[in-house]
């Protein structure tokens, strides 16, 4: 692996953004190709933020600013990959359920998906099953991501899941959810794919109904 | 004296939040609330933030100071029970927990009715001063109906959360019924309103009119912003205090603009974000350090304060349970804060125990008697009864045997229900007696009824709500 690649990886790990893109360019200037760029540079960082994340060696504040350097590299990228015809690992249609207003749950893992590599389309909060559905048609994501905060708008995932089956769209993508009240069973109950309880395991999540796909 | 916060840095802390209002303001999504704002002085900039100068604030604070500085809250049946003021400090339950602890099984499931006329028994039977629902099951018109059930097992105050003003009116109307009506509730409230802003600096539409609700009809609540540091607030303890005081004030101000003689507890709820986790920590040495911070602050204001002890994020009343809820209750009541909820919760918030409800009950004895003031009278320091023994005098050569021991024992010390272990090595461990305890309570322990005429104009209450 050339050695701008492996600084690549430091530099996301460090979660120090400037030096991401700064080293992301350099590597396309050396002619390095974007998705090796992509696969032996920038993955292999955040594989190990997300390996010291779960070992407790690093924090979500860390893990952010990780996402956000990787989110950088990605950025200068993306051109190059679209043109060579590279696809990122998934797309997220995300937004926090109908009757509730708290986003900052949905907005770290927003953030963490996409220092995983996913495309993520936010539709905000207070969002009403019609909107997931005219979002599935229009993004046509692999993924529909959705939180609440409380108690009391936490059954509006179930009523969103059921607009998105009577669309016809439920089998076009797998459904996670997750917030403070939610629990697996909860997920379960209501025909999810799967819970996440928190924005780091989102993302493991989210790989995973990729790979299942 | 106040072990984290002088009252000069509280006035510190104050200034801080005033500044934040004046500089940052806040969002307001009430049309009504706007106006009281606007017509008081405060002044909309570019970006719709409501900014609020310090003299509005403070006006405000005046009010509240001749309205609130005293609240005296009446029992289920209409007794004087506790009087929210400087200095005493009352212990309560928590509220909305999803799971509960199975009696029976022992398995955690989510909450059902029954389970809060349960848990309102035990906290009846080990003398909380406060009930809050300690279960959130998933029915229609859960708010009212948790209430009804509180009041059925509980003759204690109680503070009541509910999402929608419907929840609220709803709620209080029970609460009307069981008083005699609107004007017998104003004069002897039994409730207290537990009304939130959303954590940053947002006032919402819902959150501000049951607010005005609470003001307009002088019902006693608090404005307690869930303000967690690293989350919905600055990372530090210090700036977390500052934004949900501010909150808090903010709220306050549009409550006494509305009514002068809106009732109003002072405080928020500021804990931490868990790093690796990202929940809110119940357990945190945070929690109970910002607690002190709202306590010293209250004093300040000559408001009561809102506190939180007691509660752990471990899943079973285990060491971690016990030390977590120790240490914020000792702070609670070094600080003297006022109103002290969410005792026994577990699981950061989501699961009730009611082995927790004994065992956390027990620790506020216990740090009673670590903190009660030192006593310089000659029977406390005891000179006699050192002669007395040294000479053998008084028919006792030793403590064990002098008047002195018998007399003073049980004030002096303190003494440990005998579930406790000293000394004595029992078979089972702590959760498993306190388990017998519960059973004992529940089978022993009777809560008058409410006249049958009350209860059944409760039933055809709620049945109008389906």
């Amino acid at each position: 692996m050339s050695r701008v690649l492996e600084r690549l990886s430091t530099a996301i790990l460090e979660g120090d953004k400037d030096k991401a893109a700064r080293l992301v360019e350099r590597a396309l200037d050396q002619g390095v190709p974007a998705k090796e760029i992509l696969d032996n540079g920038l993955m292999p960082g955040m594989d190990e933020v997300g390996a010291r994340f779960r070992r407790g060696d690093m924090f979500v504040p860390e893990v952010i600013m990780s996402a956000d350097a990787m989110q950088a590299g990605l950025d200068l990228l993306r051109p190059h990959l679209v043109a060579g015809g590279v696809e990122l690992v998934g797309k997220i249609v995300m937004g926090t359920v109908k009757g509730d207003l708290h986003d900052i749950g949905k907005n770290l893992v927003d953030m963490m998906c996409e220092g995983a590599g996913f495309e993520i389309v936010d539709l905000g909060f207070n969002v009403p099953p019609e909107a997931f559905v005219e979002a599935i048609k229009e993004h046509k994501p692999d993924i529909v991501g959705m939180s609440a905060m409380l108690t009391t708008t936490m059954r509006a995932m179930g009523y969103t899941i059921k607009a998105i089956e009577e669309a016809g769209l439920r089998d076009r993508v797998k459904i996670m959810v997750g917030g403070a009240p939610v629990d697996a069973e909860f997920a379960k109950r209501i025909g999810a794919d799967g819970y996440g309880s928190n924005a780091a395991t989102a993302v493991e999540l989210a790989k995973q109904l990729i790979s299942a796909n | 004296m106040n072990p984290i916060l002088t009252q000069v840095q509280a006035a510190r802390m104050h200034a801080a939040s005033l500044s934040v209002l004046s500089r940052t303001g806040v969002k307001v999504g009430h049309a009504e609330a706007l106006d009281l704002l606007l017509s008081a002085g405060a002044r909309r900039d570019e970006e719709d933030r409501i900014l609020i100068p310090a003299h509005v604030i403070e006006e405000a604070l005046e009010k509240a100071r001749a309205s609130s500085s005293r609240i005296q809250l009446y029992s289920r049946d209409g007794e004087p029970a506790i009087c929210l003021e400087a200095g005493p400090t009352y212990f309560g339950t928590g509220s909305d927990a999803l799971q509960i602890r199975d009696l029976d099984t022992g398995e955690i499931r989510p909450a059902q009715l029954r389970d809060v006329g349960i848990n309102a028994t035990v906290a009846d039977a080990v003398g909380y001063d406060f009930v809050m629902t300690m279960g959130l099951p998933d029915v229609d018109n859960v708010y009212p109906r948790v209430y009804a059930e509180l009041i059925r097992h509980s003759t204690r105050p109680a503070v009541v959360t509910g999402v929608s003003l419907a929840d609220m009116q709803h709620t209080f109307h029970i609460a009307e019924i069981v008083a005699g009506g609107k004007e017998a509730l104003r004069a002897a409230p039994r409730l207290v309103g537990y009304v939130e802003p959303i954590s940053p600096l947002f006032l919402d539409e819902e959150g501000v009119a049951k607010l005005l609700f609470m003001a307009e009809n002088e019902h006693p609540f608090l404005f307690a912003a869930g303000a967690n540091c690293g989350a919905t607030a600055p990372v530090t303890v210090e700036g977390g205090v500052v934004q949900a005081n501010a909150e808090f004030l903010a709220g306050m101000t549009i409550a006494l603009l509305k009514n002068e003689r809106a009732r109003v507890i002072s405080g928020a709820n500021t804990s931490s974000m868990d790093m690796r986790t990202t929940v809110t920590c119940y357990g945190a040495p945070e929690w109970a350090k910002t607690v002190a911070m709202y306590a010293a602050l209250g004093e300040y204001y000559g408001l009561p304060s809102w506190g939180t002890a007691g509660c752990s994020d471990a899943v079973e009343p285990d060491f971690q349970a016990g030390v977590e809820a120790y240490e914020s209750i000792l702070l609670a009541l070094q600080s003297r804060s006022t109103l002290v909820h969410d005792m026994a919760y577990l699981k950061h918030g989501l699961l009730y125990d009611a082995r927790m409800i004994v065992l956390s009950r027990m620790l506020v004895d216990r740090a009673r008697k670590l903190l009660r003031p030192l006593d310089f009278s000659p029977a406390a320091l005891a000179g006699e009864v050192i002669d007395d023994v040294a000479r053998a005098r008084a028919g006792a050569d030793n403590y064990p045997m002098h008047e002195h021991t018998y007399g003073h024992f049980r004030q002096a010390l303190w003494l440990p229900p005998d579930y406790w272990e000293r000394g004595q090595e029992h078979t089972r461990h702590l959760p498993e007696r306190l388990d017998e305890i519960v059973r004992d309570i529940l089978a022993g322990h009777r809560v008058p009824p409410l006249p049958a005429h009350v209860d059944a104009a409760i039933d055809t209450f709620l049945d109008t709500l389906a």
